[in-house]
């Protein structure tokens, strides 16, 4: 971040210096030093304390120095916890030094990188994948927005999309799936469970070869359906449960090699179909499920 | 910003806004060429976190470690529960816990939760919050940071439920009322008022809402506040969810017989259910509180009852989750405040022990069948990778792909993280 100093520099000895020794030294100086935490040189302030840094030049919120001097002054972690606290115009000259870039003077200088003590830095967040959505896409998404479809991001990556149809109150025979056209290649999951979807409207899905995920649980689609479902080669999920799909139609999956998960319970699917369908994708793929069962009672014994 | 403009040669216009939007803002949108190209192909984790839902089982009072997922050799603070092996070689946890033993391939147990707060409220607080209890701000629950940054997905029903708790913790803290959680007390008795009064027909009804509105209209207009705003909504979002379809998510009556026992015919049984069918409606976090874990006295059958029902409800819940297909966009979480001692007390009972304790995750891109962290021979401190609560959380965020190091600001201008400075484990995924 860089630090641009203000016209009128605060000058620490004569502004700062004088706050730290009326408020601070009491409990963080030579005698007492409360929570691993001396003030009373630039080192030790850049050493920080029991909680880690206390001053971050040019970021005052991010300096517990400043901000807890801002608290309300019954809050537990306001300080000064004892004496007098900060006067409005002590807090204002501690930001603006913080934010000028809190320097000390010419007897210290701080190092070349700026200490931060966020754990995580703008260049390297957590997660590197973002729900924010840029670039072209933004209009593409605001347009399905108004045409009543959810959008949302796969993964958290904000390059790859999902849409979802299951508000969108289409009806039967309506499914407008040509409007994603923009979308392209970054649409790879598409939710369509509990919607009237047709077996036939599925005919406009078959372009977007990048949907590794579709969920057409609880929808009425049939064996019919999976005519188009299995053009869609890079299929990795696809949820027909509580649908009327049968071991006729599933066997058609088999072609799908990169499946990993298809879930037919509730569906016209019996046990050796799916364990036929299952032989041919692989191991624990296939999930038909079983009724749950209730509590096993001690008392029935055989 | 000199580096990078010299790193970058020949870059047309638009690969530079890309570019600069990546480096600047953190994201893009370039196709994947670019990205790495530009940037060293940095190597991606084994598997990313895929959750958009949470059910967040909550052990009210202290869920003691010893006696559920992290059972001891030890004799003396094994006390009288043993041990079983689960479905996943090498992991073994309590005998109270059958069920879940065989969902274990679903499940990641965290031996090593450490808390500072070993107190109920401030404990539960702090495990809700990522932050430690303060006389002067109230801090919002992961659901309603949730909503605040990403927002619902049903647009007919809440984005965060809570189950079976007045006070579970957790609410919209300084957040606006509309990110606070729908409070349901008996799962069983569903939303209350919630259905059109009979006799009154869809004109007359909305001839009333109109007319109400049309009193409040100089009320709204001269004190066009955050709180009066809130009420207004709150009207309209009652109305919305009374004319949805959605409502029927509330019914466990749609439920067979054999799932509702599966689930436990007791209240948090029923609470696991109803959230699971609040979920599969696209409602985002559902809390499920389970309290009387607090087992001072008579520890071992107190114990032994409580994990009946949880394992009863969390077994079923796993189960169901995945047969219907939605543990992958849904994160299980079983969290309490703190653990209890090793030491058995004079009264049978064991007292609260921060230091060291248990939770649990499955689904969201949790890999299953994995034990992270560790406690001493006899679960009293932590032994190996400690996990502090805010990390928990963090882990949680991190699942749900929130922005952990965004700072947000309170009204009085406080600046606050999702999970305070919490890291997340990302190895609980790969």
């Amino acid at each position: 971040m860089a630090i641009s100093p203000s016209a009128y520099a605060v000058d620490f000895a004569k502004e700062i210096l004088p706050i730290f020794e009326d408020k601070c030294y009491r409990c963080h100086g030579e005698e007492k030093v409360k929570g691993e935490l001396r003030l009373d040189s630039p080192e030790a302030i850049m050493a920080g304390g029991e909680y880690g840094d206390v001053l971050v030049p040019g970021d005052p919120n991010e300096s517990s120095l400043y901000v807890l001097t801002t608290y309300p002054k019954d809050d537990a972690d306001y300080m000064p916890q004892k004496g007098k606290g900060l006067s409005s115009n002590e807090q204002k000259l501690l930001k603006q030094w913080i934010s000028d870039g809190a320097s000390f003077g010419e007897s210290f200088v701080h190092g070349p990188e700026p200490k931060v003590k966020s754990k995580f830095e703008e260049a390297n967040p957590v997660n590197e994948r973002k729900y924010t959505i840029m670039g072209d896409a933004v209009e593409t998404v605001a347009r399905l927005h108004e045409a009543g479809l959810q959008v949302d991001t796969v993964n958290h990556d904000a390059s790859r999309f999902e849409i979802n149809y299951t508000y969108a109150e289409r009806t039967a025979g309506s499914f407008d799936f040509g409007m994603l056209a923009d979308l392209g290649d970054t649409l790879v999951k598409l939710t369509l469970a509990r919607t009237d979807v047709t077996d036939g409207d599925l005919a406009g899905i078959v372009d977007y070869s990048n949907i590794e995920h579709l969920d057409l649980g609880r929808t009425g689609v049939g064996d019919a359906a999976i005519e188009h479902i299995d053009k869609l080669e890079n299929l990795k999920y696809l949820n027909l449960r509580d649908t009327n799909v049968s071991d006729v139609g599933i066997q058609r999956l088999s072609k799908l090699k990169r499946l990993e998960r298809v879930y037919l319970w509730g569906s016209q699917a019996t046990e050796a179909g799916a364990k036929r369908l299952e032989k041919a994708l692989g191991e624990g793929i296939v999930i038909l499920g079983a009724e749950l069962r209730g509590p096993a009672r001690r008392s029935q014994r055989t | 910003m000199k580096n990078i403009l010299r790193k970058i040669p020949n870059l047309d216009r638009r690969e530079f806004l890309a570019y600069s939007a990546k480096a600047f803002l953190g994201v893009g949108l370039m196709p994947m060429g670019i990205r790495s190209e530009a940037f060293g192909a940095a190597a991606a984790p084994a598997r990313l976190p895929t959750a958009k839902k949470v059910i967040y089982l909550y052990m009210a009072g202290g869920m003691s470690h010893l006696d559920t997922f992290d059972p001891k050799a030890d004799r003396d603070a094994r006390g009288p529960v043993d041990p079983i092996s689960t479905n996943v070689p090498g992991i073994q946890i309590s005998e109270y816990l059958p069920r879940i033993s065989k969902q274990m391939d679903k499940m990641a147990v965290i031996r090593s939760l450490s808390s500072t707060q070993g107190a109920h409220e401030e404990g539960r607080y702090f495990m809700h919050s990522s932050y430690t209890k303060r006389g002067t701000i109230v801090h919002p629950g992961i659901g309603s940071w949730l909503m605040k940054m990403d927002g619902a997905r049903n647009p007919n029903l809440p984005g965060v439920v809570h189950i079976g708790s007045a006070n579970p913790g957790g609410g919209n803290g300084y957040f606006e009322q509309r990110f606070a959680p729908l409070v349901i007390g008996n799962p069983e008795a569903g939303l209350q008022n919630s259905k059109m009064r009979k006799g009154v027909s869809e004109k007359e009804f909305h001839d009333s809402v109109m007319l109400t509105n049309a009193f409040d209209a100089e009320f709204h207009n001269r004190y066009n506040q955050k709180k009066t705003r809130a009420y207004t909504d709150m009207y309209d979002d009652a109305i919305k969810l009374m004319k949805s379809r959605d409502l029927a998510a509330f019914e466990l009556d749609d439920e067979n017989k054999a799932t509702r026992e599966a689930y436990g015919t007791n209240p948090f049984g029923q609470g696991c259910l109803l959230a699971r069918r609040l979920v599969e409606h696209d409602v985002r976090f559902v809390e499920v509180t389970l309290g009387g874990w607090d087992t001072h006295t008579n520890n071992f059958e107190r114990v032994g009852e409580n994990a009946e029902i949880l394992d009863q409800a969390l077994g079923t819940l796993v189960a169901d989750l995945e047969r219907r297909g939605m543990l992958e966009e849904t994160m299980v979480v079983l969290a309490t405040e703190f653990g209890r001692t090793p030491q058995i007390n004079g009264n049978d009972g064991r007292d609260h022990s921060p230091a060291a304790f248990s939770c649990a995750l499955a689904g969201g891109g949790i890999r299953g069948g994995q034990v992270y962290g560790e406690t001493d021979t006899i679960g009293k401190k932590v032994a190996d990778r400690k996990v502090e609560v805010p990390d928990f959380n963090a882990t949680i965020g991190y699942a749900l792909g929130m922005p952990l190091e965004k700072t947000v600001y309170s009204p009085s201008g406080r600046p606050f993280r999702i999970a305070d400075k919490g890291t997340p484990i990302k190895e609980l995924f790969g």
